[in-house]
């Protein structure tokens, strides 16, 4: 059949002309092609020599020589290292940097509040659901530069006051030693008190006993008359407590057990702590000694940061940390393990964490131990040096706080923010306002988009597969995190790589918040040196670079996402 | 609490005593009244095949039995556990319930061995080899012991519905419910998932099997329930059912006329 259709066409078709050629379908594609390459050459090169040439007549040669001249451009959020008299090359160094800075923390927040926001859109409450509705409509409705002008001229430079007040002078506040020991107990009492009958009450007695003990012992040891009463009035209600456990019904059990636990433990705990201190290895009390201090002020002037110091013995309580790192990996392997062959659960998780506390909070106390000269010098109201025991010195605030990272039992001092008599910032971290205004923007811009891909991320996982888990007996967690988001992640992460790829792209609206970004510096530096040639191809390779990095991350996480179908 | 536990599961093992026990079980969609009075009791190792026109509540009433569905009224009760508002109730029946689906609902982005280990490691708390030796086993018994490596949209239908039996049998389920497993398949997959489904029956599992395969009951089932608007019309062994000489209530017979 097929050879006689053949044979039939060859001989009633038109005999092959020259004409008929160019009806060739192969051809007329390469054909095609050819003249698209000569005349795409042809245009750019007609575009590049007369560019060239207008410049070349006005002295503007494209170069990358004027890179290296002094820039003149003052940068309002700059490295303490650039001035005006650097050059135009670090210049758009610190743009660049300004604009990884933006980009880096607009992406992981942008995240964080889409993800929150898109689970809420989906919540059964009303309220929550209709609020998070009005959020994602309002913010995706409006145009970014709009809402960058909101928070910049509004919030940033309207609402926010003038001066930073309340910034208090610098100050330790001391939190008592046995308070790490008590969030351990709490955190295990917790976790023993999920396996049994009776959880609330199990925590409820733990509770009680840390309530006895931070606030009952220390009032009796204050008081003179009553000191010597402490130990054998908690023993009694020791004892009192150990009775209840006898008596009392099945279920309120729990209650006394949390509450022996909890006192049993910190007294253990103490006594710990005071062999530690009789074997010299902490510092009596100071040891173990943390500091909490008041965290951020806002003013016109922008966010105010504390600003974390290592101090002298950073590096011994680093290494605790690190072993306690190492110990949680292999106790969270272990664990993994253990599961799998034998399927008991093992929270390893709660190992891990424990691990990595435990060291931490021991590296603290022998890192304490470690930064104790026998004086240390201090200046009096004259500026004579004078040696003072380091007990006195450290119990008071007499160490300046730029010999804090020398002296301070703390591996980690945590800075206030401190102004000078001209209300600038001297110690401490700000965020400025244009940085913040910048950030915030993007932020809550992008954040609408990324609640929308979430949701219907979420949507898209048909309803029999909640049905199958369900029906198997896999918990609600269980059924979210091993069915429900791996097939939702497929789903949100391309449109998701769209959303990091607008918000890379959107930090260029910097300029509308005078924030020093990569274009706003790019800009004004091909205005002073009318080197536009070269600074676009440089904008160019910023932004695309930039791009293409985000793409290339989010294609090989999209990879692992995929689902094998044939 | 635990020793109450351990006496109800005894009863429920005793001859006669059935496994599942529904009594006046009422439920609505709004206004629309789907079950209405359902009363019924199936024994250990019994095979129940529920017919009846769609709308008549027929996946809606075995989705009741393991909380897929929650009814409104009226008592439902399997092996001895009671279906309350209690978690703990209801992660304990779905344990001891397996289920079918007519649109398989297999993880699409698991593989099929993965698919059947996933329940039993993190309900069972099995280990993993021992979750894999039973996907193993259960595969040869489904009959296709070579696919274990492949992911669902790999297999044709009729191979997804015996994975997704298999994987309802991983679990090691007491009772076994079927909603319309062969609906969604092509004719000639259907005997392939039927043939399965008549070698679990003849080993003694309890099974309820939503179906319009008049075959399969005819041949497997000890008892047909014909259903219609919410309400159990008629039941009875197939022989009742398939005897031209027997009267049947006027609706049952119409719709006998249709099918057969």
């Amino acid at each position: 059949m097929a050879a006689q259709l053949d044979k039939d066409s060859t001989f009633t078709g038109a005999p092959p002309s020259f004409f008929s050629y160019f009806r060739d379908i192969r051809v007329i594609q390469v054909v095609l092609q050819i003249v698209f390459i000569i005349l795409l050459v042809s245009i750019l090169s007609f575009v590049v020599v007369n560019v060239y040439e207008s410049l070349a007549e006005r002295n503007l040669v494209p170069t990358f020589r004027f890179l290296a001249s002094r820039s003149g451009i003052p940068l309002g959020d700059s490295p303490a290292w650039y001035s005006p008299d650097a050059s135009y090359g670090e210049a758009f160094f610190v743009g660049v940097i300004n604009t990884i800075r933006a980009v880096s923390v607009g992406l992981v927040g942008a995240t964080v509040i889409g993800i929150l926001v898109g689970i809420l859109l989906l919540s059964n409450n009303w309220l929550i659901r209709n609020i998070s509705r009005v959020y994602v409509e309002i913010l995706r409705n409006t145009p970014l530069l709009v809402q960058l002008y909101f928070w910049y001229f509004v919030v940033f430079l309207e609402a926010l006051p003038k001066d930073p007040t309340g910034i208090p002078a610098p100050g330790v506040a001391s939190v008592p030693w046995t308070t790490p020991i008590m969030l351990i107990l709490i955190f295990l009492i917790t976790l023993l008190a999920r396996r049994t009958s009776h959880p609330t009450r199990m925590t409820v007695g733990g509770f009680l006993g840390l309530i006895v003990l931070a606030v009952v012992r220390p009032a009796m040891l204050s008081n003179p008359d009553l000191a010597g009463m402490v130990n054998i009035s908690l023993l009694l209600l020791i004892g009192i407590f150990l009775l209840i456990s006898f008596f009392a019904p099945k279920g309120w059990r729990g209650l006394a057990i949390g509450f022996l636990a909890m006192t049993i433990g910190t007294i253990l705990g103490a006594a710990l702590f005071e062999l530690l201190y009789y074997f010299g290895i902490t510092s009596n009390g100071q040891a173990l000694h943390l500091s909490i201090y008041p965290v951020f002020y806002y003013s016109v002037k922008g966010i105010f940061a504390p600003e974390i110091i290592p101090t002298s013995v950073f590096g011994i309580w680093a290494v605790f940390i690190a072993i306690g790192v190492a110990l949680s990996i292999v106790l969270w392997m272990l664990a993994g393990h253990v599961t799998e062959t034998t399927g008991k659960p093992v929270p390893r998780g709660t190992y891990a964490i424990l691990a990595i506390v435990i060291f931490g909070v021991i590296g603290w106390g022998v890192a304490g131990a470690q930064a104790r000269p026998p004086t240390v010098p201090i200046a009096d109201d004259e500026g004579a040096i004078e040696q003072v025991p380091y007990s006195d010195a450290i119990n008071s605030d007499m160490i300046p706080f730029e010999d804090w990272p020398l002296y301070r039992p703390e591996p980690i001092v945590i800075a206030t923010p401190q102004l000078n008599r001209f209300n600038n910032l001297e110690i401490g971290n700000v965020l400025q306002p244009q940085y913040s205004a910048l950030v915030i923007g993007l932020i809550v811009y992008t954040s609408a988009f990324i609640a929308e891909i979430v949701r219907a991320g979420i949507q898209a996982v048909p309803y029999g597969q909640i049905e199958a888990a369900r029906a198997l007996g896999l918990s609600t967690p269980q059924t979210l995190t091993r069915v429900v988001l791996p097939q939702a992640l497929r789903v949100i992460i391309p449109p998701l790589g769209n959303q990091y790829l607008n918000l890379s792209k959107n930090s260029s609206l910097a300029a509308a918040v005078a924030f020093a970004d990569t274009y706003q510096v790019g800009t004004t530096m091909m205005n002073q040196s009318g080197q536009s040639i070269t600074g676009f191809s440089m904008l160019l390779i910023v932004y695309l670079t930039l791009s293409l990095l985000i793409s290339v991350v989010m294609n090989i996480v999209n990879g692992r996402f995929q689902i094998v179908t044939r | 609490m635990v020793v109450e536990a351990v006496d109800t599961k005894k009863k429920a093992d005793q001859f006669d005593e059935p496994i599942i026990l529904v009594k006046n079980i009422n439920k609505w969609y709004g206004d629309f009244h789907v079950l209405r009075d359902v009363s019924l009791s199936i024994a250990p190792q019994e095979v129940v095949v529920i017919i009846g026109p769609s709308g008549s509540g027929k996946s809606t009433f075995i989705r009741c039995i393991n909380r897929l569905e929650e009814h409104q009224e009226g008592l439902i009760a399997v092996d001895g556990i009671e279906l309350s508002h209690d978690v703990r109730n209801v992660a304990e029946i779905r344990r001891e319930t397996g289920m079918v689906f007519q649109q398989f609902n297999l993880f699409p982005h698991m593989t099929v061995q993965d698919n059947i280990t996933l329940a039993p490691m993190k309900v069972r708390h099995w280990s993993k080899e021992q979750a894999e030796k039973k996907a193993v086993e259960l595969l040869t018994r489904v009959g296709i012991p070579e696919q274990a490596k492949k992911y669902p949209g790999q297999l044709s239908g009729g191979q997804q519905q015996r994975v997704a039996i298999a994987r309802a049998l991983a679990m090691e389920p007491k009772i076994m419910l079927f909603d319309e497993p062969t609906s969604a398949l092509d004719p000639e997959m259907i005997k392939e998932v039927l043939d399965v489904m008549k070698e679990l029956a003849l080993s003694g599992m309890t099974m309820i099997v939503v179906t319009h395969e008049m075959g399969f009951a005819r041949e497997v089932a000890d008892r047909i329930i014909f259903m219609d608007h919410g309400r159990i019309v008629e039941q009875g062994p197939p022989e009742h059912f398939f005897d031209p000489n027997v009267e049947h209530h006027p609706r049952t017979q119409e719709f006998l006329d249709q099918i057969l």
